[in-house]
């Protein structure tokens, strides 16, 4: 579009491509949609499956998906493989989370310990 | 029976484009979400035939929390003091005032297109119309529609919108020429599909949710908003009052929309308002929010020649009358909620819930049954369980429901005798009405009963608009007895979600089952039609024909005849106890009371007929599901009292009280064949001599000029003179009879293209722009051409053109008259080549009901049955959708796609 889009505009036109107007990331809930972006939780040559994640979030994905192949010769690509790397994309996403609740238990326990001093 | 009456009956052919998916196989299209903000808009026009747009108001919202108002404006169409009053409207109240480009880009595009806001409006295909710069005809899956061009830079998007129903349209965003998903996006692989926009049209939405047809005048009273529509004294001059009648019919519609919204919501449906387009789709959305997968999805490699044997046996309800233009007292009785009644009977909910069916040969069977039904048999609700069968009958003199041209030219149903030379497919609910007409079995071919597949699993329980107190499981209950249950408590606690039962248990009870789509293709493309045989021939048509979601034609087939037999007995049980009929329609009959007979014996009588029925109750309320309605009594008392009623064919009839001095009074009336018409007078200029009416015409169901020439009709008809009726009560009648239609397709605009060829595209009639038809004086009515002597022709004279007479809309009707054209070659046409209202309603008292012998236009008393002779097969598709709310046919008629000779 030529037009000059405001800020407002930017933020629904996000929203659209995020396909939702509530999007929050998976791994650490961050909701500022000028941030959050669409993952391939298996990859994209394997899977069209997307998840919303914020940019760090994403990188650190990315990064973890580039060890789902181990050395060697790469398989051959069947369903076998991309069940494979669908579950090593969610557990990725699922050591975001665990990191994310480690890290929000230990600040509620931080926060309760500060009260009682 | 009467002579033979030799013709081609026609049944329906199942079809499929081979090239698409039924949409049943497919899953529901993702829905986007629409954002926080919302448009409302709405224009004011020129009164002329353009329809121009002269200005109009918007609001702009974000949360419903007001974020701009405005005015916009057609700056081509306005002096300088129109703006200037423009400008003084909107300085005090903070309003801003834009020109229609302004309007256009700045916000409705920025709006609805950037934002992803709701657009909402009444009647928002002509609005869009209004506003837009030009127009073409629309491509892909919106085909028969129209695209708007609303912006001059390619890059924006179009709005396309294919008009439905009178009730609805389809409205979205083209694809814009600009790529929705970023390089960024594209580069990782991503695609982000076109957004489609959000479009409420709140008449549409209040069509589906409450039921019938409103205006936005009568949809604020109905919802009860804050702001209600203002009156005002002309439309298309700019005024001070005309400017504040135009921004309340914006906070009107604002405020119809917010309060339809949050009905909605509380039905927890799992679609958005926008996708609401019937009451059919509140009844999907129920279906899909059980978790209930379509026939088609569960068992998509169902034979298609198997559908097609099922789909010929499909017949409608039957409309008839049997004493025509008589004046009888009657007792007018009708069937509780009818299809849910047959449905529960015969155990259909368990078809809907499976995963497929299951199909088993049970001719000798079935033979043997029908052999041995009697009509006590039907008194038991067990045996309607094994009504789940079709029969191949071959007819010899049996009464069955046969499509044919009995007048030469419209294919009706009528149930008659019928003979042919090969076996046709009928219910087994057909045959048994056949058997007790006749005294004889129809001779079976074969039969095939249906059984329902496994159940689906996953089948969740819902709560009707979230209330615990009305949860249905689909898995236990039989959702239709269950949600007649419902209405009938909430009816007694008095609680208002007995209107929501009514509408989803009208929803989902039928037509979904038997839903097709047509569309209109513009080259011709395969189609492929399934016949009776199991045979199948691929046709090449533009009339294109799709099944519904959840289209399950045994269904539809077996809720339709279920329902023909529930007439039938009464039918039976009415001449077996001596008493007579006049006219039955659907899930009605007025029982006539012999002229030898008390009343006190018919009312006797009558009450056994009822009776009769109570057995057959599948609902918790313990009642005959045969029942007297309201109007057999008293206008303002709980005592019956005499009933009359006047019948001059299928779904033309008049029931009416008689005063002390044997005056009618009205009751209720039928509009059928009156409907298409303008009214020629409104209520204020109704003729004094006639009585008004003692009921609201509301409930009567006409407009007050129907019930006047029903008057003149009764009138006649009381007097004994039923053949010479007055359609001269009114000098308005003398004027050329006018029906008003619609430009909602590019075909139909097209038929304004003489008076758009000479006009600049500003100028013209546009898309959803109103049209007016009239009638052309033929046959009898055609003025008296002199030819002079010495120009007379030997030999057979030539066919006169038959006329097509449109002319632009105008609410003067007498202004519009000298404008009158005809479509096909543009020459102007004068008021005395026009049928008047008394010309077009000459013969309407002496309707024909073709289907019957003793049903022509001056046979009086009971119509007999035919016999037709069977000399052909012709396979149809759809009837032809009627163009808007006149009685003109599309010009694509019922598609023939196929005629099979008997062999003699």
């Amino acid at each position: 579009m030529t037009r000059k889009l405001d800020a407002e505009d930017r933020k629904q036109q996000r929203l659209r491509r995020l396909g939702t107007q509530n999007p929050i990331c998976v791994g650490c809930g961050e909701t500022d949609p000028t941030v959050l972006e669409m993952h391939h939780v298996a990859g994209r040559k394997n899977s069209e499956d997307l998840s919303i994640v914020c940019a760090n979030c994403h990188r650190k994905l990315s990064n973890a998906q580039r060890d789902h192949v181990p050395p060697g010769p790469r398989p051959p690509a069947g369903h076998l493989a991309v069940i494979g790397h669908y579950l090593l994309g969610i557990a990725d996403l699922f050591a975001l989370i665990v990191e994310a609740l480690r890290s929000f238990g230990a600040w509620l326990i931080g926060e309760a310990r500060e009260a009682h001093a | 029976m009467s002579k033979q009456f030799e013709t081609r009956i026609a049944i329906r052919a199942y079809s499929e484009n081979p090239n698409r998916e039924p949409v049943g196989l497919r899953s529901p299209n993702p829905e986007s979400e629409a954002s926080s903000w919302t448009l409302a808009f709405d224009c004011e026009t020129t009164t002329d035939a353009s329809q121009r747009l002269l200005f109009g108001f918007y609001q702009v919202r974000d949360g419903g929390a007001l974020d701009e108002e405005g005015i916009f404006y057609e700056p081509n169409m306005t002096t300088a003091d129109d703006r200037a009053i423009l400008h003084e409207y909107a300085g005090p109240r903070n309003l801003e005032v834009v020109t229609i480009d302004d309007f256009r880009s700045r916000i409705f595009l920025k709006h609805a297109y950037h934002r992803c806001a709701t657009v909402v409006g009444f009647n928002l295909p002509f609005d869009i119309s209004r506003i837009a710069l030009d127009h073409g005809p629309a491509r892909r899956n919106m085909r028969g529609g129209f695209s708007f061009e609303l912006s001059p830079n390619g890059e924006d998007p179009r709005v396309r919108v294919k008009h439905l129903s009178p009730k609805a349209a389809l409205i979205d965003f083209a694809k814009p020429g600009d790529q929705e998903t970023v390089r960024a996006m594209r580069d990782r692989g991503l695609k982000i599909p076109a957004y489609r926009g959000h479009f409420v049209d709140i008449k549409t939405a209040a069509a589906a949710l409450l039921s019938g047809r409103f205006s936005l005048e009568s949809l604020a009273r109905r919802l009860n908003t804050p702001t209600q529509k203002q009156k005002t004294e002309e439309h298309g001059t700019i005024t001070p009052a005309y400017v504040d009648y135009a921004r309340t019919d914006v906070q009107a519609t604002w405020e119809c929309y917010s309060e339809l919204c949050r009905r909605f919501h509380d039905h927890r449906l799992e679609r958005s308002i926008g996708r609401l387009l019937s009451e059919a789709s509140v009844g999907k959305a129920y279906l899909q929010r059980m978790g209930i997968r379509p026939f088609l999805a569960c068992d998509s490699a169902f034979p298609r020649e198997r559908l097609g044997e099922i789909f010929c046996a499909y017949y409608g309800g039957r409309a008839e009358v049997r004493n025509r233009r008589v004046v009888r007292e009657v007792s007018y009785c009708d069937f509780k909620s009818m299809y849910p009644t047959v449905n529960s009977l015969m155990g259909l909910w368990n078809y809907v819930i499976a995963e497929g069916l299951k199909v088993e040969d049970t001719t000798e069977a079935t033979r043997a049954f029908l052999e041995r039904i009697t009509l006590e048999n039907l008194r038991n609700p067990a045996t309607w369980r094994n009504l789940c069968t079709l029969v191949r009958v071959t007819p010899n003199e049996d009464i069955f429901p046969v499509r044919a041209e009995y007048d030469g030219v419209t294919k009706t149903i009528g149930v008659n005798g019928l003979t042919a030379n090969e076996s046709l497919w009928y219910t087994l609910a057909d045959c048994i009405v056949a058997k007790f007409l006749t005294g004889k079995c129809p001779k079976i071919e074969k039969a095939q009963s249906y059984r329902p597949g496994r159940r689906q699993s996953g089948l969740e329980s819902i709560q009707i608009l979230g209330k615990p107190e009305y949860t249905i499981d689909p898995n236990s209950d039989d959702f239709f007895a269950r949600l007649i249950d419902l209405r009938d408590e909430a009816k007694e606690k008095g609680d208002p979600i007995e209107k929501p039962l009514k509408i989803i248990a009208n929803s989902t009870s039928y037509g979904i089952f038997i839903e097709i789509t047509r569309d209109d293709a513009p080259k011709s493309e395969l189609l492929r039609v399934f016949g009776p045989n199991g045979e199948s021939l691929d046709v090449p048509t533009k009339a294109l024909e799709q099944p519904g979601r959840y289209f399950h034609p045994l269904l539809g087939v077996l809720i339709t005849g279920a329902a023909r037999l529930m007439l039938g007995i009464a039918e039976l049980k009415t001449d077996e106890l001596g008493l007579d009929w006049v006219f039955c329609d659907t899930d009605s009959l007025a029982i006539a009371r012999p002229e030898c007979m008390s009343r006190n014996e018919f009312i006797k009588r009558t009450q056994q007929i009822i009776d009769w029925f109570r057995r057959l109750n599948p609902y918790r309320k313990r009642e005959s599901i045969l029942k007297i309605e309201n109007i057999n009594f008293g206008i303002d008392s709980k005592a019956l009292e005499p009933l009359y009623c006047f019948a001059i064919s299928a779904k033309r009839n008049v029931l009416f009280n008689l005063d002390a001095n044997e005056q009618p009074i009205i009751r209720k009336a039928s509009a059928h064949g009156l409907g298409h018409l303008i009214d020629p007078y409104n209520e204020l200029d109704a003729p004094s001599h006639i009585p008004n009416p003692r009921v609201p015409l509301a409930e009567i169901g006409v407009h007050r000029w129907q019930y006047d020439f029903w008057m003149e009709i009764l009138k006649a008809a009381i007097e004994g003179n039923p053949d010479q009726v007055s359609i001269d009560w009114h000098p308005a009648l003398s004027h050329p009879a006018a029906m008003r239609y619609t430009a909602s397709s590019p075909q139909l605009l097209n038929w304004v293209a003489p008076w758009n060829k000479t006009r600049p595209y500003i100028g013209q009639i546009r898309p959803f722009g109103f049209l007016l038809s009239f009638m052309p004086r033929n046959g009898v009515f055609s003025p008296f051409k002199e030819v002079p002597i010495d120009q007379c022709r030997q030999g057979r004279p030539t066919k006169a053109d038959d006329l097509a007479p449109i002319a632009p809309y105008d609410t003067d009707l007498q202004r519009a008259v000298g404008k009158v054209f005809d479509r096909v070659s543009g020459k102007s046409i004068s008021p005395d080549q026009l049928k008047t209202y008394s010309e077009a309603l000459a013969q309407y008292h002496l309707s024909s009901e073709d289907k019957f012998d003793n049903g022509q236009f001056l046979d009086r008393g009971r119509t007999v049955r035919r016999n037709v002779v069977a000399t052909g097969l012709v396979w149809i598709g759809k009837e032809a959708n009627q163009v808007g709310e006149g009685g003109v046919e599309n010009p694509a008629q019922i598609k023939q796609f196929c005629l099979r000779p008997f062999s003699k």
